[in-house]
């Protein structure tokens, strides 16, 4: 499962627009994954220049 | 049942505001999509800066600072703006030891200011503020806040979905950015070329740069290129670096340009780093016919990389009329449009749709050491007019070197030769930028 870690994150949309499944969207200006949608591709994680993106350990 | 627009525009940049004011100006009900919350709040890199007095795409650009409105005499529109703004007079390049090309007279500019500006920077806030504005008092209807994650032909209408909820309209108006899911979702990435992912890292500098005041600039060094622009606001700077290599890790090259670049570092010892501003841009090349589905698309939607807010006030102006027109017509396909097609080749796809920027080839510092970039740029001694259209820069930079190319031969044979091996390496390089890449066709 991938999160956001809202205190890196500066907004800048990348990683929605190249969400391969359109899992992540602006909600209240806060960038956020979709669990249901998400398929743990970690392109997100690869592109983001903040690292804010990271896996979540169970 | 649900409420048919004539036009549903997605996006609420300046390409969108534009569309939208547009279309609702000349009575039609327009509803205007948004992914963010606060609209004219800007949290991706901007270059905050309209280039003025100067032609650009054909199109000539004028400010009026008693009326507050930035003027477009070639196309026939303007657009308010009621905000703080700084004076650009041109760019300048730099060399790894300080070395300088400049594209401009800031001599010029001391002494007459005004007169001689090719630019302008603004808060762009306020510019997005304006358009909103005008945009709600001729009653576009606004959605903030709505994500649109899907597009698609429903019998004779178009419809998207934003948050889930259906909007049908006649026309779509997709003004949704240089990564645009709309393009995607309609299939226009699979005919268009990927390049490579380009990453922009900023740092907003706080503090006393030693560059001229009024200076674009772009520093060449053995780590990588940076730029730095000044903002609206007096002793604030944006310090960019960017490339398509996605791997860079761009905050530790800024973090060594500011403390330990030999010629650099020292400009950075009474400045602090304010603040942070990203973007990641997918390049693809532009799209020659950007209508489908009833589904049009501007600005950056329908570029390579982000335009210039011109091009997007432009595309955005002159969508709005188009769509207008069709209506009126009762034209509702490709031909009730034509006005928009004609625009767009003859001032944007035409002169540079097909125009190749070089983009994901090898880098300079990856083949030049810091001395031989030095050598290059101190071959061009006189100074080029001052000018913000990128197009101008680039081109002359390329003419200027094609020029030089016999002297670097004569002075340097082997820097001529690691000039030759970029050029054969092109092909190889621009394939591992795009395997590097993440292009979400």
């Amino acid at each position: 499962m991938v999160k956001i870690d809202s205190n890196k994150c500066t907004v800048c949309g990348g990683c929605i627009d190249l969400c391969p499944v359109i899992a992540i969207s602006m909600i209240n200006d806060v960038v956020t994954i979709n669990d249901e949608l998400c398929t743990g591709c970690s392109i997100c994680i690869k592109v983001c220049p903040m690292r804010a993106p990271y896996e979540e350990k169970e | 049942m649900a409420k048919r627009y004539d036009v549903i525009v997605v996006g609420a940049g300046p390409a969108g505001l534009m569309a939208a004011r547009t279309a609702a100006e000349n009575g039609l009900s327009v509803a205007l999509l948004e992914r963010k919350t606060d609209i004219p709040k800007m949290h991706r890199l901007d270059g905050g800066a309209i280039g003025i007095n100067e032609y650009m795409f054909d199109q000539m650009v004028t400010f009026n600072p008693k009326a507050k409105r930035f003027c477009f005499p070639s196309s026939g529109f303007s657009v308010s703006y009621n905000g703080p703004y700084a004076n650009v007079y041109g760019f300048q390049i730099y060399s790894p030891c300080g070395k300088r090309i400049f594209f401009g007279d800031w001599e010029a500019a001391r002494e007459r200011g005004d007169e001689v500006r090719v630019g302008i920077t603004v808060d762009k806030e306020i510019l997005l503020k304006g358009l909103l504005e005008e945009c709600r008092k001729v009653d576009v209807e606004v959605f903030p806040g709505t994500n649109v994650t899907n597009i698609e032909k429903v019998g004779e209408s178009v419809q998207v979905s934003g948050n889930g909820v259906p909007f049908t309209g006649t026309f779509v108006i997709a003004a949704d950015g240089v990564n645009s899911r709309i393009a995607r979702i309609l299939g226009f990435n699979k005919e268009r070329e990927f390049k490579g992912t380009e990453i922009y890292v900023t740092w907003v500098m706080e503090g006393d740069l030693p560059v001229d005041p009024g200076s674009f600039n772009f520093l060449f060094t053995e780590k990588g290129v940076f730029s730095i622009y000044p903002e609206y606001k007096e002793g604030f700077y944006h310090l960019t670096t960017f490339s398509c290599n996605t791997q860079l890790d761009f905050h530790a090259n800024l973090d060594y340009f500011i403390k330990e670049d030999k010629t650099y570092s020292q400009w950075f010892t009474n400045a602090k780093k304010v603040g942070m501003i990203n973007c990641v841009s997918n390049l693809l090349t532009p799209i020659k016919d950007p209508f489908r589905d009833s589904t049009l698309l501007i600005g950056d939607a329908a570029w390579i990389m982000e335009f210039s807010n011109m091009a997007a006030l432009c595309t955005g102006w002159k969508a709005g009329n188009a769509v207008a027109l069709a209506i009126a017509d009762n034209n509702l396909g490709r031909e009730g449009l034509a006005s928009y097609f004609e625009y767009w080749e003859k001032y944007f796809y035409g002169p540079q749709g097909e125009f190749d920027f070089g983009m994901g080839g090898g880098e300079l510092h990856d083949y030049l050491t810091g001395e031989e970039m030095d050598y290059l740029v101190d071959l061009v001694k006189e100074p080029f007019p001052a000018t913000m259209n990128f197009f101008t820069f680039f081109s002359t930079i390329g003419r200027t070197y094609a020029e030089l190319f016999p002297t670097i031969e004569k002075e340097r044979p082997e820097v001529m030769e690691k000039l030759f091996k970029m050029r054969e390496n092109m092909e190889e390089d621009c394939r591992k930028t795009v395997s590097i890449g993440f292009p979400n066709r």
